[in-house]
């Protein structure tokens, strides 16, 4: 019976040994921890600047650095807001009134030497 | 500490008694340490796995019900789980190390700690290593945890009668592995 139980002793011992030597919680954990939620951290503000970067927003002119001319259509001095070039030799305008319904861009053409037509 | 007493303390800590909750989890913490390491879990995983499993008995100490079961046999069932589950991800992780290490990929090796040296962790790891799953957790249990063989069966699924069973054979076993010099026998995994 007690050649049966030397082995079990045996790793009794074994166990108590290392079991008092162990720490009370491994740092390995915390360093983990800290690493994913650095990465959580990471992944949430990378959503937040997709998220920014890609909604749909409401044009607004002031939006978009408004410079307020006056553009002569059919005999009489319209004013409209311009907005910056979405491309080279065009310009986007928006009439410049109160009511923010109507203040959407429309398209208009910029000659070479750079007047509005 | 007597199990009748583990089980006040615990009614006690389940009562909302923070105190008594403390003491709970540092009288029942040793001995979940020996449990655990004897199933095999890993010498530097077994902090993080009691600490899970005292958080998770934490958690679930409202359901306990002493009719049901002794309060060790309830954390051995929690714990056994727990140690179950680190397997299998270690297992999926060394898999997916070894995919890593097929295609060329540089895998870092596990940094050398103060315990990967004691001759102790040897000893546990060979004599661990000539048992299988189930004898290590009828071991671990039944002798190291002292579980009774109906409390092991029931953590277990098995029945006592399989659990003295298993017992006895993992005690041959044990013997003849401990007679054996060390690094001359196979070991199982």
């Amino acid at each position: 019976m007690s050649d049966e139980h030397e082995g079990i002793d045996t790793l009794r011992r074994a166990i108590d040994d290392l079991a008092d030597r162990l720490p009370e919680r491994h740092p390995r954990r915390r360093t983990w921890a800290v690493s994913w939620a650095a990465v959580a951290a990471g992944v949430i503000v990378a959503a937040a600047i997709a998220t920014y970067r890609f909604l749909p927003r409401p044009v607004s002119p002031a939006s978009l650095g408004v410079e307020v001319k006056f553009l002569r259509v059919r005999g009489l001095d319209v004013e409209v807001r311009v907005f910056e070039a979405a491309r080279a030799g065009t310009v986007v305008i928006a009439p410049a009134i109160d009511r923010r319904d109507m203040q959407r861009p429309v398209g208009v053409l910029v000659g070479s030497e750079g007047g509005l037509r | 500490m007597t199990s009748p007493d583990l089980v006040r303390l615990a009614l006690a800590a389940r009562a909302g008694r923070g105190v008594e909750e403390e003491r709970l989890w540092e009288v029942v913490r040793p001995r979940l340490v020996r449990i655990a390491l004897s199933l095999g879990v890993p010498a530097a995983d077994v902090p993080d796995v009691v600490q899970e499993t005292l958080f998770a008995a934490h958690r679930a100490l409202g359901r306990f019900d002493p009719g049901a079961g002794s309060f060790e046999g309830w954390l051995g069932t929690i714990l056994v789980r727990r140690a179950r589950n680190l397997a299998r991800s270690r297992c999926r992780r060394w898999r997916i190390l070894e995919l890593f290490r097929t295609i060329g990929l540089p895998v870092a090796a596990r940094s050398p700690q103060a315990l990967d040296r004691l001759e102790a962790r040897l000893v546990v790891e060979r004599l661990l290593g000539c048992l299988s799953v189930s004898q290590r957790e009828v071991v671990a249990l039944n002798e190291i945890g002292e579980l009774d063989a109906a409390e092991t069966a029931q953590v277990l699924g098995l029945t006592p009668a399989g659990v003295r069973s298993i017992a006895r054979d993992a005690r041959r076993r044990l013997a003849e592995e401990a007679r054996r010099p060390a690094g001359t026998g196979k070991e199982r995994s």
